[in-house]
């Protein structure tokens, strides 16, 4: 009988819930900068879809720069956590 | 000598018939989501999958040399042979076909090492099976994989929406997370192909292995590498429209940053997995996210009556492809004639669930479809609301 690799168990369960939220935040800190509103954009102008799942982003030319470049960098960081990932199971 | 050569064929065949059948029953597991969201048309998303199974295929040969090494001992009168590898293979199939015919995300690693350890309790006694791997490197995963990828879906997309979430009555932008699907269901895609195509290279090697034309221990040949890969990626390609239907939309309503988030928890909990060496079920590992990432959403909405289906499933898988596989390894013990009737009633037995399943198709146009509809009614509503 081989025993039974608890820690593994372990290993998994904290490793996969650190990259996958990790990864899962920093897109989504990427989205909600790419829906950063340009300035005196009011909220009566806009017409949620039915229930807010699906809403478009700030067109690029009205959105403030720095929210589109920490927008990039957010996708970028999110995605090089995903490459790490690969990386790891290739030998 | 002939006749073994001939077995030995004839196992590698059905292997890669096995090997298809795995890639179309979880084409699902990657694309099931993002074809729900329409982040990707159908065909296309089968074709992504198809190409990253295939590149996955030959990143790893970890897996297949657990398997080809592992769960079969090799002990002193308990040999495994060819004709009880040939057994457990067509236990296998038969069981892949059955839950694909009932759209069931059921898991082919389990209906594989269900057929093996059936086939070869019958075939070479109970000493064949190392009970330790069994319980520590299948069951185990197969019962805490889910919920490991439901906890980490269910966190993942709560911190999805909460980072997402406006106060101000603004777009929130989420419509950029199906882009994001793309490449996460990519992702999933490609660890599949680590993890799932090595099995039947694990089966095929340890076939050489057993007719003596590989040595013990040695890592697969590249021929079957390459035939491994080729085999699950047509089988990807050719799409499991019946569970993709089940797992995008029998089990909730999967909207884009859900979506997303349930992949990423499938991508990384498979291949965490991977890493520490679990043969892991990625059906099962992407059914929990499913799961979990509809339970993150404040509008929570789960078909439990599916989830208990594909449950239910899950705990037949084992045991059912276990007695096929048995019920083949008593026939194999004829001898040739033995290993020929198994081999007419697995075929005939393929052949009959795809007839049976013909006139009520389910492809990728009608499929679509169904997408469709979903997305005009809320473009419906939309209208109406304003």
């Amino acid at each position: 009988m081989t025993a039974i690799d608890w820690p593994a168990f372990l290993l998994v369960l904290v490793a996969s819930l650190v990259s996958a939220v990790a990864a899962v935040s920093l897109f989504a800190v990427g989205v909600r900068l790419l829906a950063a509103p340009a300035a005196g954009a009011a909220a009566a102008s806009f017409e949620p879809d039915d229930q807010g799942e699906d809403d478009p982003t700030t067109p690029a030319d009205a959105r403030p720069v720095g929210a589109t470049v920490g927008a990039i960098a957010a996708f970028a960081v999110a995605a090089a956590v995903a490459v790490v990932g690969v990386l790891l199971i290739i030998h | 000598m002939n006749e073994s050569i001939a077995l030995v064929v004839l196992v590698i065949l059905f292997a890669l018939v096995f090997d298809f059948t795995n890639g179309f029953h979880d084409t699902a597991n990657a694309m099931a989501t993002p074809i729900a969201t329409g982040a990707l048309k159908p065909k296309t998303a089968v074709l992504i999958a198809a190409v990253l199974n295939l590149v996955g295929a030959f990143l790893s040969t970890e897996v297949a040399q657990t398997i080809s090494g592992g769960l079969l001992a090799e002990k002193d009168g308990a040999s495994v042979g060819t004709s009880i590898v040939f057994a457990g293979l067509i236990g296998a199939i038969v069981w892949n076909l059955t839950t694909w015919y009932l759209g069931l995300p059921s898991s082919s690693s389990h209906a594989l090492f269900g057929g093996l350890v059936g086939a070869a309790i019958v075939g070479a006694g109970f000493g064949a099976v190392d009970y330790g791997v069994l319980l520590g490197k299948v069951i185990l995963p197969a019962v805490l994989a889910p919920f490991t990828a439901a906890l980490v879906a269910f966190v993942a997309t709560r911190a999805a929406y909460a980072i997402t979430r406006r106060s101000d009555g603004l777009p929130d932008g989420r419509r950029v997370f199906r882009v994001g699907q793309i490449f996460s269901s990519s992702l999933v895609a490609l660890a599949h192909g680590t993890n799932d195509a090595q099995k039947t290279m694990g089966v095929i090697t340890l076939t050489l292995v057993a007719a003596g034309l590989q040595t013990a221990g040695s890592r697969p040949e590249l021929w079957v590498v390459l035939a491994c890969a080729l085999a699950i990626a047509l089988g990807t390609y050719s799409g499991g429209w019946r569970i993709i239907r089940t797992l995008g939309t029998g089990l909730t309503a999967v909207k884009p940053a859900q979506g997303f988030a349930s992949e990423v928890g499938t991508a990384s909990t498979i291949l965490a997995s991977t890493t520490v060496g679990f043969a892991l079920s990625t059906t099962h590992v992407a059914s929990g996210s499913v799961i979990g990432s509809a339970l993150g959403r404040q509008r929570r909405e789960v078909h439990w009556s599916t989830a208990r289906r594909i449950v239910t499933g899950w705990l037949f898988t084992l045991p059912g492809a276990a007695v096929v596989g048995a019920l083949a390894a008593l026939i194999a013990r004829l001898g040739v004639t033995g290993v020929v009737i198994d081999a007419v009633l697995g075929v005939g037995f393929m052949v009959a669930v795809f007839l049976r399943a013909r006139p009520e198709r389910v492809d990728a146009s009608s499929l679509e479809a169904e997408v469709a509809a979903a997305g005009g009614a809320v473009r419906k509503r939309r209208r109406t609301d304003a």
